[in-house]
């Protein structure tokens, strides 16, 4: 009586952060996300993130999204297209682009969202608000993981008597309240996942970012959404430091003169020492793809823990962790699943937090140098050199003056460039993604212990 | 995958059973013969044990049984998901087996993919960064004087996607291998062969100081015949590279078909026809000179063919679609990495974990942490 009292104690204390709840589950026309500049990929990210937050669009469906006025929002009109109908061909295009030519201009204060809406096709409806919600699937799939447990027991125990091994009974009544162990975990995570919805991202969004408009967001999502804008903005900087900086150079290093009189030639490579900063230059676009894979691993990473190590990965370790064979299996399962969908997630937002709070005026806004590189548009402007020997571009080969290379070195390693990258891509996009990775691990080797039995991970650190 | 016919260990099994209750029978008998009471119990102890490996032997192969004849709509019915797969497509009445080797042929194909597309980039861009142009200058002495003037690659700054694409290649490349070792191990797995150690484990768990060796290698069956498929088919279920890809896998065959696609700006393009009307317009200044102008005439003729030959051939891309395709690409890097890697990392620590546990309860604690610093 009293393990039952208890166990009826544990299981009402993990449901008490659920208690502080409001609710932890919201409708599927989220709200604002995205703004009228969105292109296809975030909207591609955003639509798989509804999804995260509503399940699979449902038969007969079409996602939408809506351009909706700022005082719509929750339920009034605007203009909605199916979201696989746009133009493919240009990535870069934004969705107002591809479909001002049905909606007519943004509206004011306007805003993209996407509601699985029942309809063929059309140009304008209104969105239903939260007509769609579905349970998260991980809940029955624990609870039944833990009836099954439950039931295989109970069938050993019954075949105790069967067989008369009144030695194994014992053992297999130890086990069965191994099963109420479990539940009582299911309840924690349900409790822990309410309240991370509720009340860890509200606050963290609010400390760190001063965003108030999280709730009913869980901090898996709102990790997911740092995460992307983060790697969005690292890939539009390396866009612009390529085209800025790594192009030019590249065409300036290129340049050379040739001459060529009565069969006698000679060619001049008078700019190829530019090719010094160029390699410094490609190297650090290098550099800053590898931050941006990081950051795109991450939103992988956060994805997995969404989809696949939170909903499924605990209920089977929640199974396996019924059994005594396999409960260090399982409480590895439950561990992966804790880690990586509860630490990770915060470890996200606490560094995120300390990188936007950083107090330093243009940090994260580099600013890029104007050079003058020889023309890339065919176009050849034949008035400007139909007398000219001179070579349009911040470098003439003809002239073999070094100073075009210092010139470029010193674009190079301006303070008003160099410092806000290094800032962005060595500890945005790669110091703290490993710092986030070596948190969670560490954590995970710990709750391997709690949950069953120790389990090396050094070879997810190696990967980290 | 084919499920191996595992009838033959049955039979097997029930002959190591016969052998090893044979040698503890007659080490029972020599134990009376010689009243030696150390013979008596160790025959007595050991009767015991190889029941009990026997009965967790069948249980296994039971088990593995079913893993060849559970159908993968059954799976899903019960636990929900059933992702849907197209390369191959996974059918309801596939089995655990099966479904496990598909969902790596999948994996394979994206990254695959994924691959195919940094190449086209990677030639694409390798491509635009060796265009050259030569102006000739001054432009009014129409080239007279030969070629001199300057070259100039302007496209040579593309280089650096080269750089970054070679990077995301080798990733894929990396993650491919994974797979691929991945579907060699299942292929091995499901052949059935790693299974033969279960009858062995039979004589060895009642021989004198093997106890533990016999223990270990059905915790080994056991973690990779039963742990592993287990764990590919629930990742099959739940865990889709190309939803997790979303619109972007659409882009991303369409990169990985482009291989034969060119960067816009190598063509003769508007140079050539620039060149065509200086030709007409020397053709004016040369009009006393006869020769002259039909030498001209014909270049200019020679000029317009060669730009139509130019621009007729192949498809093109422009610096800012390329980029936007390596952004792309690069996404579909980091669902390879992950998808290959770091779940089947996942895969092997469970694996680990599960043999270390179902050893020590066997009688031999398995240590796989060298196998998985191998992997």
């Amino acid at each position: 009586m009293r393990k039952i009292f208890l166990l009826t104690l544990l299981l009402l204390a993990a449901l008490l952060p659920a208690a502080f709840s409001e609710s932890y589950m919201t409708g599927c026309c989220p709200e604002q996300v995205l703004g009228p500049d969105a292109t296809e990929m975030q909207i591609s990210a955003y639509v798989s993130s509804h999804r995260d937050l509503c399940g699979d669009w449902p038969d007969g469906t079409i996602p939408y999204a809506c351009m909706v006025e700022e005082e719509k929002r929750g339920g009034g009109g605007g203009c909605c297209l199916p979201l696989g109908s746009r133009d493919t061909d240009g990535t870069r295009r934004t969705y107002a682009e591809a479909n001002r030519d049905v909606c007519g201009d943004w509206p004011e204060g306007g805003f993209i969202t996407a509601c699985p809406i029942e309809r063929t096709g059309g140009d304008s409806l209104t969105p239903e608000a939260g007509a769609w919600a579905p349970a998260p699937d991980w809940i029955p799939l624990s609870i039944m993981a833990a009836l099954a447990g439950f039931g295989v027991l109970l069938i050993f125990y019954l075949f105790t008597y069967l067989v008369d091994a009144e030695q194994m009974r014992p053992m297999v009544t130890s086990e069965m309240w191994q099963v109420f162990v479990t539940a009582a975990m299911i309840a924690l995570f349900i409790g822990l996942q309410a309240f991370s919805s509720d009340v860890i991202s509200p606050a963290f969004a609010d400390a760190f970012m001063n965003e108030t408009n999280v709730e009913g967001v869980t901090h898996v999502q709102y990790a997911m959404k740092i995460t992307d804008s983060m790697a969005t903005f690292a890939w539009e900087t390396l866009d612009e430091f390529t085209n800025n900086v790594v192009m030019p150079m590249g065409n300036l290093a290129s340049l050379s003169g040739n001459c060529w009189m009565f069969g006698v030639a000679f060619s001049f490579n008078g700019c190829a020492s530019i090719s010094i900063p160029f390699s410094a230059a490609s190297f650090a676009a290098r550099t800053m793809s590898t931050a941006i894979l990081t950051l795109n691993s991450q939103l992988v990473l956060l994805k997995m823990a969404s989809n696949f190590l939170f909903p499924v990965l605990l209920p089977f370790g929640l199974f396996l962790r019924s059994f005594h064979i396999t409960r260090g299996t399982g409480g590895l399962l439950i561990a992966f699943a804790f880690a990586f969908y509860f630490v990770y997630p915060l470890s996200v937002l606490i560094t995120q937090g300390f990188y936007d709070a950083v107090p330093i005026p243009g940090i994260r806004e580099p600013s890029y140098p104007s050079i003058d590189q020889v023309s890339s548009d065919d176009t050849w402007d034949i008035e400007s050199v139909l007398f000219s020997w001179g070579v349009p571009g911040d470098c003439d080969p003809f002239e073999g003056n070094y100073g075009y290379t210092q010139d470029q070195i010193n674009y190079l390693m301006a303070d008003s460039l160099m410092n806000p990258l290094l800032f962005i891509f060595m500890i945005g996009g790669i110091f703290n993604p490993a710092i986030n990775l070596v948190i969670t691990l560490s954590v995970l080797r710990t709750l391997t212990r709690v949950f069953g039995t120790e389990v090396d991970v050094s070879a997810l650190s190696r990967i980290a | 995958m084919v499920c191996a016919d595992l009838s033959w260990l049955y039979s097997l099994s029930l002959l190591s059973l016969g052998v090893t209750l044979t040698v503890i029978g007659v080490a029972y008998a020599l134990g009376q013969l010689l009243s030696n009471p150390q013979f008596n119990v160790w025959a007595k102890t050991e009767i015991y044990q190889v029941f009990i490996s026997f009965f967790v032997v069948l249980l296994v192969l039971f088990m593995s049984d079913s893993f060849c004849h559970f159908k993968y709509s059954d799976l899903t019915g019960v636990a929900g998901g059933g992702a849907t797969y197209s390369y191959p497509e996974i059918s309801g009445n596939d089995n655990v087996m099966n479904a496990s080797g598909k969902y790596l042929a999948n994996v394979a194909n994206f990254i695959k993919t994924s691959m195919r597309a940094d190449r086209s980039i990677y030639g694409i861009a390798e491509e635009a960064s060796r265009y050259s142009r030569t102006p000739c200058m001054p432009a009014a002495t129409f080239c007279l004087y030969g070629t001199s003037g300057y070259s100039v690659r302007t496209f040579s700054g593309i280089s650096s996607w080269i750089q970054i694409m070679g990077f995301s290649l080798y990733t894929d490349t990396v993650s491919y291998i994974t797979v691929l070792v991945q579907m060699a191990l299942l292929a091995f797995i499901s052949g059935g062969g790693i299974m033969i150690y279960l009858p062995m484990a039979i004589v060895m768990r009642s021989l004198p100081m093997m106890r533990q060796l016999g223990g270990g290698l059905i915790a080994i069956c056991i973690a990779l015949f039963l742990i592993y498929p287990g764990l590919l088919v629930i990742e099959s279920m739940f865990w889709n590279p190309y939803s997790i890809m979303g619109e972007g896998w659409n882009t991303l065959t369409t990169i990985a078909g482009a291989i034969d696609y060119s960067f816009e700006y190598v063509t003769a393009g508007d140079y050539a026809a620039n060149m065509a009307t200086s030709l007409e317009l020397a053709s004016l200044m040369a009009a006393l000179d006869l020769a002259a102008a039909i030498a001209i005439a014909l270049s200019t003729s020679l000029v317009t063919i060669v730009l139509a030959i130019v621009t007729a051939v192949g498809d093109y891309v422009d610096a800012a679609e390329l980029s936007s395709w390596i952004q792309v690409s690069m996404q579909a890097t980091s669902i390879s990495f992950l998808s290959a890697t770091f779940l089947f990392s996942l895969n092997i620590i469970a694996i680990g974990a599960s043999a270390k546990e179902l050893g020590r309860l066997l009688g031999q604690e398995v240590d796989l942490s060298r196998l998985m610093q191998v992997v």
